[in-house]
């Protein structure tokens, strides 16, 4: 017999029981549904959460490069770890929508001082902002300093100590930073630190500091991205180029810090809640495999005449067993196709109520697929048996 | 062609055995018209099973155009079902909620035929039985006489070696009944193969030898010579 001829006359025995069929056909639909929404809602929150996790609050994405120099925390390092040719080259990259070289990490940068004839090193912050701060002693920086441009600084009180022995004694002194000197107005705290984990020990006027002539290392690039682009790995790919190639490659190292492994850890989590949910729902696809079980028993007991006429007219018994399990096939296997639609629908529809998109995959559709044929197999095979070793003198009389 | 030699049969029933057929002897040569003649319960179903390849477990050898029939496996068996006899039986055994042209097509389809070759064949088929024009009937809408006419258009479809006939004029009226035999020797005139079994003296008589069945075992075996038509 022709495989197609099994095809033919599976879809017509189903046919002939339509009800019957339609409704075993709801337990599957119901399952492949379920599994297939989740399936593609889960994976919507991952890339969501992805996305939001690499892209700036604007949604766009972006990274920073740092350049280090070797001797990281050296004071008086004028060494700018970026230049123009390193921004062209960095430009050049079509991935990047825009580079900018920035100096030092949000405001504080490395620089040596004179304190009291002592040399001495220290983070300075540079305000743009009237700052009282961590202060325990002398008053903070004014707005009228900063409008009025004066020599003030502010010191923690190791460096007061260091260089007057109390921080009392400290006010009103002075402190040589960058060749220029500034008043001590104010004392702070040790454990001054900018947005909780940097540390800085000296405050001074940006404005002040910049117009006399201090030239502050450029040591941070920021890059922002086409959308869509694989961040971690476009940035690492230009942080390898800069060392091979960059402007200070030889005095030290550029580097950033690669969200990739940060992200994979929050998509693995939320892939492996996705799952359970889907072994979950895939307890209602075991229920519905043993209503198609319970369906074709029904019908091999149902069918024993026909099954006597079609063996007595030669079909073997081989024959007879495909007929049967590629009726349950096809029962689940359309079953799982329209479950496989109606689970994409159901998602979309869902996600119009829920800021991020449901994202159907190939692999999801192959899933359906495979899945509901392995139930019509499994739960097929024993009635299709059962039909295949009748007796064929016991059904003809 | 058909050569039973010493065949027995018997069923297991509760704690004993309960034999059917005892020593059965019979030779058919092909082109021959057979009646089985006997009471019910007398095994004349039990043997046309075996000599029709429908039953498979007896003891004694069943030789057929040289095949040792009870050396066949069930694939193999079925095969020879399907190819080299047609059968037919006394309550039709159509398959209702298939029509009248997939019925008689069944066994073509288990041959492997493609489904054009098939749809010729059996409009042949049915022309020869005089159903014209039946293909898309459905089996319940026919007459008694029309089903076992398409019984027999399913039996011959396949151009087998013999048709082997169990009561097929037993649930139908005389009338239908002598249509249906005229049939069977129409067919038989054009060389087809039949073993017919019957309780119908009548209806024996049609045919050219006589086979006499009583408990089990062959009575008589002779050629009708009074053929009166």
């Amino acid at each position: 017999m022709r495989i197609y001829e099994l095809f033919v006359s599976a879809l017509r025995s189903l046919w002939a029981n339509k009800r019957r069929s339609i409704l075993t056909m709801l337990g599957i639909i119901i399952g492949i549904a379920a599994v297939i929404t989740i399936l593609s809602l889960g994976d919507g929150v991952r890339v969501e959460t992805l996305k939001s996790l690499q892209a700036d609050s604007s949604g766009r994405q972006s990274s920073e490069i740092n350049f280090n120099t070797e001797s990281n925390y050296r004071l008086g390092s004028k060494i700018s770890g970026f230049n123009d040719n390193d921004l062209n080259m960095v430009q050049n990259n079509r991935k990047v929508v825009k580079a900018e070289i920035e100096s030092g990490y949000e405001g504080i940068i490395n620089s040596s001082g004179i304190i009291n004839g002592k040399n001495v090193m220290g983070n300075i912050y540079l305000t743009k902002k009237p700052n009282r701060k961590y202060l325990i002693a002398g008053r903070g920086i004014s707005k009228n300093d900063l409008l009025a441009n004066n020599p003030v600084a502010l010191i923690n009180k190791s460096l007061a100590k260091k260089g007057y022995v109390s921080p009392k004694n400290a006010i009103n002194a002075g402190i040589e930073l960058n060749g220029v000197s500034y008043t001590i107005v104010g004392v702070i705290e040790d454990e001054a630190t900018l947005k909780e984990y940097q540390i800085y020990d000296i405050v001074v006027s940006k404005k002040f500091y910049m117009n006399n002539g201090a030239d502050i290392p450029n040591n941070s690039m920021k890059l922002t991205f086409v959308n869509g682009t694989d961040v971690s790995k476009e940035t690492k790919a230009i942080v390898q180029n800069l060392n091979k190639n960059g402007s200070q490659h030889s005095n030290g190292e550029y580097s950033f810090i690669d969200m990739g492994d940060m992200l994979k850890g929050a998509s693995d989590a939320i892939k492996s809640i996705t799952y359970f949910v889907v072994a979950i729902a895939s307890i209602s696809l075991f229920i519905a495999g043993i209503g198609v079980m319970n369906m074709m028993y029904i019908s091999v007991s149902e069918r024993t005449q026909e099954i006597g006429i079609r063996m007595a007219v030669g079909a073997t018994q081989r024959q007879i067993l495909w007929q049967f399990l590629i009726e349950a096939i096809i029962l689940t296997l359309t079953g799982g196709m329209i479950g496989y639609l109606s689970g994409i629908g159901i998602a979309k529809i869902i996600s119009a109520f829920l800021p991020f998109k449901a994202i159907i995959t190939f692999s999801t559709f192959l899933l359906a697929f495979g899945t509901s044929t392995i139930i019509g197999l499994i739960f097929g095979i024993l009635p299709a048996k059962t039909a295949s070793n009748k007796n064929l003198i016991e059904i003809l009389r | 062609m058909i050569n039973l030699t010493s065949v027995n049969k018997s069923y297991r029933q509760g704690n004993g055995d309960y034999q059917v057929l005892y020593d059965i002897n019979l030779k058919v040569k092909s082109g021959e018209f057979v009646a089985v003649m006997g009471p019910s319960g007398s095994g004349k179903s039990t043997l046309i099973d075996i000599i029709g390849f429908l039953d498979q477990d007896f003891e004694g050898s069943y030789i057929f155009n040289e095949t040792v029939v009870s050396d066949l496996n069930r694939r193999d068996h079925a095969k020879l079902r399907n190819r080299s006899v047609g059968f037919v039986f006394q309550n039709f055994k159509l398959i209702n909620n298939q029509n009248v042209g997939e019925n008689v097509g069944l066994p073509l389809l288990y041959a492997g035929v493609k489904r054009h070759d098939i749809h010729v064949r059996v409009n042949k088929v049915l022309d020869q039985v005089g159903l014209t024009d039946s293909y898309y009937k459905m089996p319940k809408n026919l007459s008694g006489g029309q089903q076992q006419r398409v019984a027999i258009a399913r039996a011959i479809v396949a151009k087998p070696s013999f048709l082997v006939a169990d009561e097929p004029t037993g649930a139908l009226d005389s009338a239908t009944s002598k249509e249906i035999i005229k049939l069977f020797k129409d067919l038989n005139q054009n060389g087809t193969t039949i073993i017919l079994v019957t309780h119908d003296e009548k209806v024996a008589s049609q045919a050219r030898r006589l086979v006499k069945i009583l408990d089990g075992r062959i009575q008589s075996d002779e050629e009708i010579t009074n053929e009166d038509l």
